[in-house]
């Protein structure tokens, strides 16, 4: 190799190394500021519970509980049962069929004796014909059961929307089962602050939970060792930072499987937009955009206590799958919204928020496989410090993994539940290879997402359900 | 050498890092748990200490002066209190739901827990002093416990209002919260329209929903209360002032005149008209009932909130005008007025045959709108065999 060539690769590789630190920089001193605030609020909300400053149950909004369903014969029933256990005084629940294949509906009429009912629905925001609807009121609250044709999630929410009948509606995924309580602490920020327009629960993996009545009687570390990694992931997401961006009302999701929402905000945003596959972060976005440029004063907050065990895909195939589903959705969710970047109309919601996601969220695949692809020619060509960058890596790998335990066991200690040592000792073995070998995996998976994603858009993607261990 | 130096102060900055959160994980949950086991060990201490002096009342005696001095001493840590909350909670809820032998077990007990009240009362009246000098938390918990348990004496009471009201002054939304239900379960109805007046011009408001709920527990006489606050109405914030329409709406059915003028007042907010509405819709009154009319019958497309809520109210006005007023606003413009217009016509109880104008008429969507409410007449029925 010439002089000129050698020193051009060196110029090269000096550059993507500055890169690189002061992109890992950035990333590190995101999580760490994340993780200490969130666990720090959680704590704090625990002292604050404690000390009675909360609504007790007999303050509440009327909801309208929309559950969208596709081929989820197998997990229905058991939802709906769980939200008839939730201590709340007034809600509904709305199940949602976007003409299934298998035998949801049945599943549902059956279970829950629906008689068919000729109810007209106005349609506020758009979505496709309804086939039949059925409703039952032989139970604690009413049930409506609606069939429609086949339109996607966003549009089987916007049908929940136009049947509804009270002015806030919590979006619930049909494999996801709430907490008694859920409900009454996903609406106290709603009562704490009437700007609140929408509130995003806590989502945790119900691998490995058993719930009888609206309570966790048994929880362990979910047994296989995918669903174990993403009860990590979840908590270092959820718990950090979702409350980090809570603090300057810069929140870009509210989580699709437990999320409330003021429906007359909503339905003058224009609803759930049906073209898009993040249809939970397109709407975040789209109430952000609408309230400022309406300059409504406005909040979307995040409610920790607020829980909901969902199930995650214990497949590789499916989790793949899934996550292909959400950066797709992130992507177009991010073009749809563009005009927010560097828009100081939008102010931390643009600079931080918009910016974070962008960097390393919707780039980041990009970024971490051309980092692999580089370290590789360097180290072939001679240039790489190979056990620097082996302790480089080191330390990054203990870094993130050390954050994901610290709110990992926030979250365990501020909902009371308890560990055994056999589940410690597991989620502190499997931290370290989430972050290393998962992460890598589902960069690649992500980078690839975009390619043909037309084709295959608007999918609700086939996950194999388990039944949901509920009594 | 430059870049290396600082590459190796990054990686041992992380490495500190890294130490520090493990530390801080483990110290933390090492006291978490510590400090979990002391609150239980000393929460069990107090609670046998307690439940000794209400035993010793019962067989006669009274409550130690030793007890009541170290309780002076123990309560003045948040804990402490948290303690005495857990207790006097466990105690009255054994009082609903124990297993009594027989009625004089469960009058003696109850006269046992009363007087040990009355002897802690002046100990808690201190403690409003000490509380009212701590942070946003510990004052919002104090308020909590003076609303929960009715420990004062007529005396204590007093004094206890006035820290309650320094307590919702401040810019807290749950010390406001438990400030106001404190002064309900006081039933100090003075101190309840000062807070009202301090709530009307405060940066920290409380919704309405939850005023309302708080006025609805006001342990004294609601009719006495009430005509406080029409008093003082006007000099309240809209915001207030709908949270106490809603309470009088939810309350008593004496303030039908008072409750017409709002109606009929056009320089009011109107959700304070609906409100108004709303309660004639609850206490049906003749003189309500053309005014209610001649608004569901608007045809005025801005007024069509207070149309839907007329079409609900006419529900409670089982007469041939109430009816023909349905039957004509079951064809509006607005979903939402035919909506509640087919409602109420349910509830009136009209038939089929009645309806068949409606139903074999040309209006597509008021036909689908009765035949709806017919089939969920069918449905109830059936919801009432299953049950």
């Amino acid at each position: 190799m010439t002089d000129m060539m050698t020193s051009s690769f060196q110029y090269f590789f000096k550059l993507v190394g500055v890169f690189f630190v002061l992109y890992l920089i950035g990333y590190a001193t995101f999580l760490f500021m994340s993780v200490t605030v969130g666990t720090s609020t959680l704590y704090s909300a625990r002292r604050r519970n404690m000390l009675k400053n909360e609504l007790r149950d007999n303050f509440y909004v009327p909801i309208s509980v929309i559950v969208p369903a596709y081929n989820e014969e197998v997990t229905i029933v058991s939802t709906v049962k769980s939200l008839l256990d939730l201590h709340y005084n007034i809600y509904e629940i709305i199940v949602v069929d976007d003409g299934s294949s298998d035998k949801t509906c049945e599943a549902v009429k059956k279970a829950f004796s629906m008689m068919r009912i000729n109810r007209p629905i106005q349609r506020r925001v758009p979505c496709k014909q309804v086939r039949y609807v059925y409703e039952t009121t032989g139970f604690k609250v009413p049930i409506t059961l609606i069939s429609k044709e086949n339109g996607g999630k966003a549009d089987a929410l916007n049908m929940g929307i136009n049947a509804s009948r009270y002015p806030y509606f919590l979006c619930l995924d049909a494999d996801s089962v709430l907490q008694h309580d859920s409900l009454e602490k996903i609406v106290r920020p709603v009562l704490e602050n009437s700007e609140v327009v929408a509130v995003g629960g806590a989502v945790r993996p119900s691998n490995g939970t058993e719930m009888k009545g609206g309570r966790v009687v048994s929880y362990h570390m979910p047994k296989k060792l995918l669903p174990a990694m993403q009860v990590l992931e979840y908590d270092r997401s959820f718990l950090a930072s979702r409350i980090l961006f809570d603090k300057f009302n810069g929140n870009l999701i509210i989580s699709g499987a437990f999320g409330l929402f003021k429906k007359s905000v909503v339905v003058a945003a224009g609803g759930y937009d049906v073209t898009t596959m993040g249809e939970d972060m397109e709407l975040a976005i789209k109430l952000h955009v609408f309230c400022r440029e309406h300059g409504m004063p406005y909040r979307m907050c995040y409610a920790p206590d607020a829980i909901c065990w969902s199930q995650v895909p214990e497949t590789l195939h499916d989790m793949m799958k899934q996550r292909r589903r959400w950066h797709i959705g992130l992507f177009q969710s991010m073009m749809t919204h563009r005009r927010i970047a560097a828009n100081s109309k939008y102010g931390p919601v643009s600079f931080l928020s918009y910016f974070y996601f962008l960097l390393y969220e919707l780039f980041s695949p990009y970024i971490e496989v051309f980092g692999v692809i580089t370290m590789v020619i360097a180290m072939l060509l001679d240039f790489l410090n190979v056990p620097f960058m082996i302790l480089f890596m080191g330390i990054y790998i203990v870094y993130s993994a050390i954050m994901s335990l610290t709110a990992f066991f926030a979250r365990v200690h501020t909902i009371d539940l308890k560990l055994a040592v056999g589940d410690v000792i597991k989620a502190v073995a499997l931290c370290a290879i989430e972050v290393s070998c998962l992460r890598f995996i589902l960069a690649w998976v992500r980078a690839t997402s975009l390619i043909g994603y037309r084709r295959g858009k608007n999918k609700w993607g086939k996950s194999k359900r388990k039944t949901i261990s509920y009594k | 050498m430059g870049s290396n130096i600082g590459s190796e102060v990054l990686l041992y900055l992380y490495g500190t890092v890294c130490v520090c959160m493990i530390l801080y994980n483990t110290c933390y949950n090492v006291i978490l748990r510590r400090g979990e086991k002391r609150l239980k060990r000393t929460s069990r201490r107090l609670e046998n200490e307690i439940i000794g002096q209400i035993a010793q009342v019962q067989r006669g005696g009274g409550v130690s002066a030793e007890h009541l001095k170290t309780l002076r001493r123990r309560l003045r840590s948040v804990k402490n209190m948290l303690t005495l909350d857990d207790v006097l909670t466990h105690i009255e809820d054994s009082e609903k739901q124990g297993d009594w032998q027989n009625s004089g077990e469960l009058a003696a007990l109850e006269a046992a827990i009363e007087k040990y009240r009355r002897a802690i009362s002046p100990i808690i009246r201190r403690m409003a002093d000490v509380y009212g000098g701590r942070d946003n938390l510990q004052a919002a918990f104090f308020a909590y416990f003076v609303g929960k348990h009715k420990v004062l004496s007529d005396d204590d009471k007093r004094d206890v209002s006035d820290a309650m009201i320094i307590c919702f002054k401040r810019n807290s939304f749950y010390c406001k919260v438990n400030a106001l239900q404190a002064l309900c379960a006081l039933a100090d109805e003075e101190a309840i329209l000062k807070a009202l007046t301090i709530e009307s011009s405060s940066d920290v408001r409380i919704h309405e929903k939850i005023s309302t709920e708080i006025l609805l527990g006001f342990s004294g006489d609601h009719e006495s209360l009430i005509g406080k606050l029409w008093e003082k109405l006007d000099d309240y914030s809209e915001g207030v002032q709908l949270a106490v329409l809603n309470y009088i709406r939810f309350k008593s059915g004496r303030w039908k005149e008072e409750m017409y003028s709002v109606m009929m007042d056009e320089d009011r907010n109107k959700e304070l008209r609906f409100s108004a509405i709303r309660y004639f819709a609850r206490y049906p009154w003749q003189k309500a009932e053309r005014p209610i009319i001649n608004l569901a019958l608007s045809e005025d497309d801005t007024k069509w909130e207070g149309s839907a809520i007329c079409a609900s109210a006419l529900a409670s006005y089982p007469d041939e005008d109430a009816v023909r007023t349905l039957m004509t606003i079951i064809h509006s413009r607005n979903w939402y007025v035919r909506y509640n217009a087919a409602e109420s016509l349910q509830k009136l109880g009209l038939n089929y045959e009645r309806l068949l104008d409606i139903i074999r008429g040309d209006d597509r969507y008021a036909r689908e709108m009765i035949m709806y409410r017919l089939e969920e007449n069918e449905l109830m029925k059936g919801g009432e065999e299953a049950k």
